[in-house]
């Protein structure tokens, strides 16, 4: 079983685009077991780090009811509103209020349901991704195997390790994505000996096929919304 | 090298630096660490001033209405149709009424005393700060190495990488920029240089003239902007045609 401090390792060989690591990495037989043992590490401690900024930004921030009813009784109270309730007596910002109540409720769990799903959003992003870079990796004349494939992006994830921020409340993760994509790079790269535009364009891929179907559903939502409104 | 000597390196365009940071095999991690120092020193700077302002609820509370005043007014320079005049005029009587809502907002109870509260702000400031400047940082390289190797460069990412996190050394000035009448000059003289030690960076590690290299470093983002002002023309026509065929 590998020590924690030996997987702390790769993790920050991966941050730091190590390209020694990335290439024992791909002579390792280990790389499979290794790799999905690096994820989960660093999806727990990630996720640890933000459920505890996540508790004490709860405890730094005013309890949002009470804010929200502040502010519903200052809104009723401007010349704006009072003048449609003149218009409309039946105007009331209750409903918009009640729904906005509702949804600030179910964000106070969100920091328990962070720290439970990171590593498997963590786990599930590394395999779906690892799948498609190596079909596309493949086809673009890689060599590698699919253990290769997934052990050398694996890699990648420790750009992750930047979200440990997190555990200082309000702080912003930035730079970990991108940071991660050229780890893939290079990971798809050392993994495939593949040439450097072949292994950008494979690295690539996926973000292009997730970003293309999420401009998909984002207009077809647009579409029907707009179809409800004129069919209201 | 120590820090401190590649910092010094990476502002005075020493090219025996850049030439050590593309071929070191750490050259990541020093760049790394440099980003690290320069980003805690602006964001430690940077909220000490933002910690100070925010200790008295009434200034910002000020600060807060005078920029809603200040809104008002250059919206009012711009309004041309009688409805618009007559938002703003409720916008206008609306006053007292935000004044509360931002008074609620800002001296609301929380658990922890506000003082923790102020610290955990600015704690959270001191601590981003570095991530921004990562973040600029590998934007402004991976459009730089993709223009370079295709206008033929050599190097690889890795020495992009670590070569490229020497233009945030400038941005040490950035701790300056709270001062209110140097805040622009400062950020504008940091941003220049920071283009600069770009620049050099990409012509040693792709082992480029400085003119190549320039126009790698320039070539992407001129064209996003080429691009993001043509998107913006179509965008305002398509409005345009919209209203006026909305109004036929």
């Amino acid at each position: 079983m590998e020590s924690l401090s030996y997987l702390f390792r790769l993790g920050s060989a991966g941050l730091f685009l190590d390209i020694n690591t990335f290439r024992a990495q791909r002579d390792n037989p280990h790389a499979l077991r290794e790799g999905f043992l690096l994820v989960l590490l660093i999806g727990v401690v990630v996720g640890i780090a933000s459920f505890i900024g996540n508790f004490l930004a709860t405890l730094a921030t005013p309890d949002p009811e009470n804010l929200l009813a502040i502010i519903q009784r200052e809104i009723e109270q401007t010349p704006f509103v009072t003048e449609l309730r003149e218009l409309n007596p039946a105007f009331s910002l209750d409903p918009l209020f009640a729904q906005i109540t509702a949804f600030a409720r179910s964000l106070q769990w969100n920091g328990l349901i962070g720290a439970v799903t990171t590593p498997i959003v963590y786990l599930l992003s590394w395999l779906i991704y690892g799948v498609i870079a190596h079909l596309a990796a493949r086809s673009f004349g890689g060599e590698g195997t699919f253990a290769q494939t997934l052990g050398c992006t694996a890699l990648a994830s420790g750009a992750n390790l930047l979200a440990l921020v997190q555990i200082v409340p309000f702080a912003q993760v930035s730079g970990a994505t991108l940071l991660g994509l050229i780890g893939c790079y290079m990971g798809l790269r050392v993994a495939h000996n593949l040439s450097g535009w072949r292994a950008f364009w494979a690295a690539l891929l996926g973000p292009i096929l997730l970003g293309v179907l999420l401009l998909v559903i984002g207009c077809g939502a647009l579409a029907v919304l707009l179809a409800a409104a004129q069919g209201g | 090298m120590s820090l401190i000597d590649t910092f010094n390196g990476a502002l005075t365009l020493n090219q025996r630096v850049f030439a050590e940071m593309r071929d070191d095999s750490n050259g990541v991690r020093r760049g790394f660490l440099l980003i690290l120092m320069v980003g805690l020193l602006v964001g430690a700077i940077q909220s000490a001033s933002l910690l100070i302002s925010s200790a008295n609820p009434d200034q910002v509370l000020a600060e807060v209405l005078a920029g809603y005043r200040q809104s008002i007014e250059q919206q009012r320079a711009t309004a041309t149709t009688p409805e618009q005049r007559e938002v703003l005029r409720w916008l206008e009587e609306s006053e007292d009424e935000l004044a509360n809502i931002a008074r609620a907002i800002i001296t609301a109870p929380t658990i922890l005393p506000r003082p923790v509260v102020l610290v955990f702000q600015a704690l959270a400031q001191t601590v981003s700060t570095p991530l921004t400047y990562l973040s600029g940082m590998l934007l402004a390289v991976v459009l730089t190495h993709l223009a370079a190797r295709q206008l033929g460069g050599k190097g690889g990412i890795r020495a992009m990488v670590a070569v490229g996190s020497l233009s945030v050394a400038p941005h040490a000035l950035d701790a300056l920029t709270f001062i209110p009448v140097l805040s622009f000059p400062i950020a504008l003289i940091a941003w220049g240089w920071g283009l600069i030690i770009l620049i050099t960076g990409t012509s040693v590690v792709h082992r480029f003239d400085s003119g190549k290299a320039t126009l790698a470093v320039l070539l992407y983002p001129s064209l996003l902007i080429v691009l993001g002002i043509f998107l913006s023309c179509i965008l305002i026509f398509a409005l345009v045609a919209l209203v006026a065929g909305g109004g036929s």
